[in-house]
């Protein structure tokens, strides 16, 4: 048990809260809310994989390759509990089939602006004035996912379904068992991470004084994303 | 390209176990397309067939003296290994006159090319080659005429060497009982992907820079027990030298230690080794149990959920999430509190028609609510799948926190030896300093100081070695990672026709370990492959990795059909032939007619040769083979075209004198099949 009486387990629950809340406000910067449950999902995987662009640790340093893209059981869990304390709304609930005989609840999901919790809450994780945040490195985390949602908002709404599917790290064959380790046991997070690699490099292509800003490689890696996509 | 043999034409001639019928006529078979069996009781000679087969084809050689290993190294050898004596008597010592006049001639097409080769089978020498009708030139001493062959073999077969020639024929077209299959074996899988997918070229180049890697490792490794030997001749003449007993005494001591800990932080470097790949399988099966949960448990919330729905149109979305979720898992959305007994309740009043909302029984509601019923087997099922998942997700946590734990310990335990390790080193050469210097210990000084130039010239070889080995399999991974979707296609569709329970091809990255110390910088990363598969008591498929995880007859049918998969993808759908040692022998009844389907569907596409020894223990697998029951009289005697009858070619045994009209009449039902 840590000093403030809560679980380690309850932190990690906590966390992902969080997390889905900001991923939300960014997504609701950015216009693109409500967000259906498997646009969620990728955008929280590109928000862990383009996390180093940004200088920030990733979230979650894995993927487990499914079919349908990225999906997040724990994610998706805390995102229940949201819906249900009435501080993210859904909307066309529903299960949708998986496999043989299993099954998966899916909607579309925006933050519920009517909650008089939400407000605080979203200074308090960074999302509001420069003194509000409890930990100033919050901000950081979300202008990180505020740009990042708005350069796949760029996007026609096709692409932005399947860009993570197509994105490089997601793709990679180095995939051990399936799993891609870009940043939890990966000893060399460079390697292991070419959507780092693809972002990073954009700046080659510059005349020698010229530079790109984080915000800049993001929405060059996303145009990338976008032209996969469409090509596939 | 790679072209497979198709085998067109065997015989075997003046070889004591298979007299013929009429007797002296030896065997003479003309394969066909689609099936042939060989049939024959115990002892008549199948694999005696087969290896006539593949000795034609390798002649005395292979990957080693005894044939092929039981498993593969991690590297291959550059030239095919000389046989041991005993295993090219194999068929001398079958017979009395010890095969002197034997011979077995076998004729083989390699796409537009025609091979004809024939060796004595005293000591498989080659009598003759002919490619096309043309006469191989076969000069010089014996090794010479071989080595002629081997190369005309490896270009036919569009091989880079005689090895990788020898590598096909063992792993993927022979089918041996009692070896494991490509599939299960790390490196003869790696050998073969290598072999079959890369271009000729690259393929003896990777598996030569392999061989240079091992080398190198090798030398550095017998340097070091060199180096550690002189290090103690020092000592000693030091000690001899110099009367300083107490700083030798002190340095010896040291040394013990040191020399400890190094053994020590060598069987770290293992432990964590181990501990690296088994965290890596439970932190997939961990995260596959989680999706596996959330789908079985949300099965079980939809039916639900659909409940409420119909019940209650009206309901907010997220009130019915709460219902539902508490209906499911006895879980409340809202407080995260365990709700069994609420579960019970609503459970009660959906089923009576009273309100779940208030209470109110059906009487006393303005809006009547339907009574409803869940379907109950449907709902039982989905319940034991989502606890049988909750329970494998739960399992799967607490071991992968054991592992990190053990880990993180292992890791410290390594960092605190290395630190260890250094500082003796420093103590160890602050004391030898102090040693006073003459001329024997300079001349041990001299010879470590040549043994750790010498050595590290290796292990710059190596690193070089290493690096070129990295770059060209990272280059030329895409052929192979290119071909996975065929080939993962084509084992599911071959694995739901051999198999009753559902599995699939996975593409992974395996960590050959080329040297000894397998250390993190020495590891390579390249393509493979592994089967995942259904399991009676878990969710979903789970990974199956040695072969000891899957019953015996699993484990035949899934390499079965990666060999099967390797053979379409590596041809392109050109003929090859494929040999299978009594199928029947770990096989049940059911399986037997499903394999047999199968495998007669393979040996009808293309122009596949498909041979297959049965010892008659099992008829439904021959009529099952052959297509099912014959139709006719007529249809039953065309199959006796594809039959090497080896109760009337072989040498009969006792059993075959006593019984032989019995075991006639049973081949005689097995080709007919129980007509209906």
């Amino acid at each position: 048990m840590t000093a403030d009486g809560l679980l380690p387990d309850q932190i990690a629950r906590l966390r992902r809260r969080g997390r889905l809340l900001l991923l939300l406000d960014a997504a609701e910067r950015a216009a693109v809310t409500p967000l259906a449950s498997a646009r969620l999902h990728a955008f929280a995987y590109l928000s862990d994989v383009l996390s180093p662009v940004w200088d920030l640790p990733a979230f979650d340093g894995k993927i487990l390759k499914i079919d349908g893209g990225p999906h997040y059981p724990d994610l998706q869990e805390e995102l229940d509990h949201l819906v249900v304390l009435g501080l993210v709304e859904v909307s066309d609930l529903a299960y949708v089939g998986r496999g043989e005989n299993g099954a998966r609840l899916e909607g579309n999901y925006a933050l519920n602006f009517a909650s008089s919790f939400l407000a605080p809450l979203l200074a308090g994780l960074g999302a509001g004035g420069e003194n509000e945040a409890i930990d100033p490195d919050d901000r950081r985390v979300h202008r990180f996912m505020v740009e990042l949602a708005g350069a796949l908002a760029t996007l026609p709404n096709d692409e932005i379904d399947i860009a993570a599917s197509v994105d490089v790290t997601y793709r990679s064959v180095n995939a051990l068992n399936n799993i891609v380790d870009f940043a939890e046991w990966a000893e060399d997070t460079w390697q292991a991470n070419p959507s780092w690699q693809a972002s990073e490099r954009f700046e080659a292509f510059l005349p020698d004084d010229a530079g790109l800003s984080p915000g800049e490689k993001l929405y060059l890696y996303a145009t990338y994303l976008g032209r996969v996509a469409h090509a596939a | 390209m790679i072209r497979l043999p198709v085998l067109q034409h065997l015989t075997i001639s003046d070889y004591g176990l298979f007299p013929g019928q009429p007797e002296g006529s030896g065997l003479d078979h003309e394969f066909q397309a689609g099936l042939t069996l060989i049939a024959g009781i115990n002892g008549l000679g199948k694999t005696t067939i087969l290896t006539s087969i593949l000795r034609a084809l390798t002649g005395p050689v292979d990957v080693t003296g005894e044939g092929a290993p039981h498993a593969l190294g991690v590297s291959v050898p550059e030239n095919p290994v000389a046989l041991r004596p005993k295993q090219i008597a194999f068929f001398a010592q079958r017979v009395a006159d010890s095969a002197q006049p034997a011979h077995v001639a076998l004729t083989a097409t390699f796409g537009e090319q025609t091979l004809r080769v024939t060796r004595r089978l005293a000591d498989l020498s080659l009598v003759e080659c002919l490619i096309d009708g043309v006469a191989l030139p076969l000069a010089g001493a014996r090794a010479e005429r071989e080595a002629s062959f081997q190369a005309a073999l490896a270009d036919l077969m569009g091989l880079g060497t005689f090895i990788d020639v020898l590598l096909v024929l063992h792993h993927v077209l022979l089918f041996h009982e009692d070896r494991p299959g490509a599939l299960w074996d790390e490196n003869a899988q790696r050998q073969v992907l290598r072999a079959l997918f890369l271009e000729r070229d690259d393929a003896t180049r990777v598996a030569q820079l392999e061989r240079l890697v091992q080398s190198a490792d090798s030398q550095a490794r017998n340097i070091q027990t060199r180096i550690t030997a002189t290090e103690g001749d020092l000592r000693e003449a030091r000690k001899r030298e110099a009367g300083s007993e107490g700083v030798i005494a002190q340095l010896e001591a040291e040394q013990k230690l040191l020399d400890a800990e190094l053994v020590e932080a060598a069987r770290l470097d293992r432990v964590l080794a181990d501990l690296e790949a088994e965290r890596q399988t439970v932190r997939l099966e961990h995260e596959k149990a989680k999706h596996e949960r959330e789908e079985a448990t949300g099965a079980v919330e939809r039916l639900k959920y659909t409940a409420l729905l119909n019940l209650y149109p009206t309901m907010d979305d997220a009130a019915r999430l709460v219902v539902a979720r508490i209906m499911t898992q006895a879980k409340c959305l809202v407080c995260d509190a365990d709700a069994e007994e609420k579960r019970k309740e609503l459970e009660a009043l959906v089923e009576s028609g009273c309100c779940p909302a208030c209470g109110a029984e059906p009487e006393q509601q303005e809006r009547i609510i339907p009574q409803h019923k869940f379907e109950q087997a449907k709902l039982d099922q989905a319940r034991k799948q989502a606890e049988l998942a909750r329970k494998e997700e739960d399992a799967k946590a607490a071991r992968l926190r054991v592992i990190a734990e053990t880990y993180a310990q292992t890791v410290t335990k390594v960092g605190d030896l290395r630190r260890s390790i250094a500082d003796r080193k420093v103590r160890d050469q602050r004391l030898r300093s102090s040693l006073p210097q003459n001329t024997t210990s300079d001349q041990f000084e001299q010879t470590l100081v040549t043994l750790r130039r010498q050595q590290l010239e290796w292990q710059t070889k190596l690193a070089e070695h290493l690096l070129e080995l990295r770059t060209l399999l990272s280059e030329k991974e895409e052929l192979v990672t290119s071909r996975s979707a065929e080939l993962m296609a084509s084992f599911v569709e071959l694995t739901n026709a051999l198999l009753a329970e559902e599995a699939r091809l996975v593409q992974v990255t395996a960590e050959p370990r080329y040297t000894q110390a397998g250390r993190a910088e020495d590891r390579l990363r390249v393509p493979a492959f592994q089967a995942d598969m259904a399991a009676a008591n878990r969710p979903g498929l789970v990974r199956r990795i040695d072969p000891s995880d899957v019953s015996e007859s699993q484990r035949e049918l899934i390499d079965l059909a990666f060999r099967l998969s390797l053979v379409r993808v590596a041809t392109q759908g050109a003929p090859s032939t494929f040999i299978m040692e009594t199928p029947e022998a770990s096989l049940d009844g059911l399986a037997m007619e499903r394999v047999g389907t199968a495998l007669a569907s393979f040996a009808q596409s293309s122009e596949n040769r498909l041979i297959v020894t049965s010892n008659l223990s099992n008829a439904g697998l021959i009529t099952s083979l052959f297509g099912g029951p014959a139709k006719d009289d007529t249809e039953a005697e065309a199959r006796r075209g594809r039959l090497v009858n080896l109760l009337q070619i072989a040498a009969p045994n006792r059993a075959l004198d006593r019984d032989r009209e019995k075991y006639e009449k049973l081949l005689d039902d097995a080709l007919a099949g129980a007509r209906s």
